[in-house]
């Protein structure tokens, strides 16, 4: 059994909202606990309002959670010292949705990589030029790039950038939070490509943040679903795929629209209406509100994440009876 | 023959010196939905507004527009505004931003309906009730204003204000982007459903070719502002014809297909103010040849109402 490289450990995160007059809590992330093994990516999508950025904000450090722990090799968030912080930074880095927003556009490429090589204190003069020169090379980007600045660069490279960035300090663990989404389709592939380039050639490890459950597929050895803060079904990303235990998932996966004309067409043929305007659920399952199977315990009782076969873990009080409804991709 | 509703020909949209869209040409018949694909700047959303005449004074337009047989260029603006959400409406990838945030959305779907016809307010209150029921809200929601109402309710509440008029033609312009999976499975049903209901016809853009792919009769691919290829979906997507469309769809994750990896299109888009030479998708193309690189091919016909623009069109494997 190998030793997991990122621990999740009950993580809650709860953020005041509401007037000056009227405040309450927002929970935005309830009990998540999950681990990585060292050169694994874990999938983690849901839907917009799930809670899946901020997790992965709490994982690389850059958010504080309300309560639970993140252990990162051997060091354990939060209760670090400033000289730690940093060698568990060098460690984690971070990899944005817009590359735009994240890069300083008064920085040339150049600056910008050298800017966390000398923070980390890594290296300086020659040595840092070869590291540069090293890691543009390894992000398709040539050497020519490096004395222009971001805003002179198309999408898709200026994800490039935001990637060498986070790839200069030789981090063993990359969160990637949406690091697609923004980019077109033909250049969509290249950075998909390139990171599972990266993950081979510099033996990372991934936390793989997305709602494009066909990129997660391509990408990811395992695969974790959200809802609501709530982490509902986490397993092999084959197991997920091909027989998703939670309706939740059975969901997600219906709703994608396929280009295969057939598979389509039977994806239409089994659409079940969902309840339209559902009202959010408050106690027992999140989920019940919209599911097709929901029943009263459901309503009293919230499921806790258990274990079915191969890891496979799922929160559901009737998961086991529903397999005969998860029917997609056993088509394709 | 049957004429279309919409009838786009030579369409041309220059800002400067700068052609965005170029010589365009696409047709809407009646009770058909049309999928317009392409990246960004590949001028889709240009055309979109080019038809509706909704673009700034700068740009250049030129080549016919006709709705329902009529030259939209020729309009004056007042008959413009009389066509503009009765005859062809439009719905917008972001529908928080296309109603005003300090009415009611009844009111505003009612002002829709009152704007082109005088119900009287009794039965355009009425009316606004069947719409919003028919895309699947309470009526009594009339009465929210935009931001009471999560992302998919009010992209569904605006469709039912595209839809108030019984247009011949709905143009929706990335409908679905900003939306969560399964809500857009919702907007799409949505959409399947009023078109068979009604008979409307749509021109649907978007960049998510398993979207267009699923909804429309035929497909009309855009590249740096020309048509690159058109034809029936079933044929697009059996047999793609442009290099670009072929490309197009081995770069795409897919959930229906074993996970492989990805066969990415190297380099990016051509800026439209600095075009390549010949062909706009020549230097990203592996079929290329001298040729490609000398003269820009015309659109020909390789099919029934399949057309390519491309001097070496990929084979059709037999």
């Amino acid at each position: 059994m190998k030793t997991p490289f990122v621990r999740v450990s009950t993580i809650r995160k709860t953020f005041d909202t509401g007037t000056v007059f009227r405040r309450h809590a927002m929970t935005a992330v309830n009990d998540v606990s999950f681990d990585i093994l060292p050169g694994e990516t874990l999938g983690l999508v849901g839907e917009s309002g799930s809670g899946k950025s901020t997790l992965g904000r709490i994982v690389v450090g850059l958010t504080p959670a309300s309560s639970g722990h993140v252990t990162i090799g051997e060091h354990r968030l939060g209760a670090l010292a400033t000289a730690e912080r940093k060698a568990v930074w060098r460690q984690a880095q971070m990899v944005f949705q817009d590359p735009h927003a994240s890069l300083d556009p008064r920085m040339t490429v150049h600056d910008l990589l050298a800017e966390p090589l000398r923070n980390f204190g890594i290296a300086r003069g020659a040595e840092a030029a070869a590291l540069i020169a090293e890691t543009l090379d390894a992000c398709g980007l040539g050497m020519r790039t490096a004395p222009r600045y971001p805003s002179e660069f198309s999408g898709g490279q200026r994800q490039r950038i935001g990637i060498a960035r986070a790839l200069i300090v030789r981090p063993r663990f990359i969160v990637a939070d949406e690091p697609v989404s923004a980019l077109d389709v033909s250049v969509q592939a290249q950075i998909i490509n390139l990171l599972q380039d990266l993950r081979a050639a510099f033996g990372l490890t991934f936390l793989f943040i997305s709602h494009d459950l066909a990129v997660v597929r391509h990408i990811a050895d395992r695969v974790a679903v959200m809802f609501r803060g709530r982490l509902v079904e986490i397993g092999e990303a084959a197991a997920v795929y091909a027989s998703p235990l939670h309706p939740y998932t059975q969901l997600l996966l219906r709703s994608v629209p396929l280009l295969d004309p057939r598979a389509e067409a039977e994806r239409l043929a089994r659409r079940v209406a969902e309840p339209k305007d559902a009202a959010p659920a408050s106690g027992g399952c999140a989920f019940r509100t919209r599911c097709p199977h929901a029943e009263p315990l459901c309503a009293a009782e919230e499921p806790s994440l258990s274990s079915r076969s191969g890891g496979h873990l799922v929160a559901c009080h009737f998961a086991d009876g529903q397999r005969r409804h998860s029917v997609q991709g056993e088509a394709a | 023959m049957t004429d279309p509703v919409l009838s786009v020909r030579d369409l041309t949209v220059r800002f400067g010196e700068v052609a965005v869209v170029d010589k365009v040409g696409l047709d809407v018949m009646p009770g058909e939905i049309v999928g317009l694909v392409g990246e960004s700047g590949s001028g889709k959303s240009v055309t979109a507004r080019a038809v509706m005449r909704l673009l700034p004074r700068r740009a250049a337009i030129s080549g016919s527009v006709r709705l329902l047989g009529e030259d939209i260029g020729a309009m004056s603006e007042r008959r413009l505004r009389a066509l503009r959400g009765s005859v062809v409406s439009m719905i917008f990838q972001d529908p928080m931003t296309s109603f005003d945030p300090v009415h009611r959305i009844g009111a505003q779907i009612a002002e829709a309906i009152t704007v082109h016809a005088r119900p009287g307010w009794r039965k355009a209150t009425k009316r606004v009730g069947s719409l919003l029921e028919s895309v699947g809200i309470a009526p009594a929601r009339a009465r929210a204003f935009p931001h009471e109402l999560s992302g998919g309710m009010r992209q569904r509440a605006m469709t039912a204000m595209a839809v108030a008029n019984g247009p011949a033609l709905m143009i929706a312009d990335e409908p679905t982007t900003a939306l969560d999976v399964t809500v857009q499975d919702q907007v799409m049903q949505l959409m399947r459903d009023l078109n068979q209901s009604s008979g409307t016809a749509i021109l649907l853009i978007t960049h998510n070719i398993a979207v267009v792919a699923s909804l429309c009769s035929r497909l009309v691919v855009l590249y740096a502002g020309r048509v690159v290829e058109d034809g029936p979906t079933a044929d697009l997507l059996s047999a793609p014809r442009h290099p670009y469309t072929t490309a197009l769809l081995r770069s795409v994750p897919r959930l229906d297909q074993p996970a492989t990896r990805l066969v990415a299109i190297s380099g990016q888009p051509p800026d439209p103010a600095n075009p390549p030479s010949g062909c706009m998708f020549q230097p990203r193309c592996e079929r290329a040849i001298a040729r490609c690189r000398e003269a820009e091919p015309p659109l020909g016909a390789v099919g029934a109402g399949h057309h390519v623009r491309c001097w070496r069109p990929v084979e059709v494997a037999a």
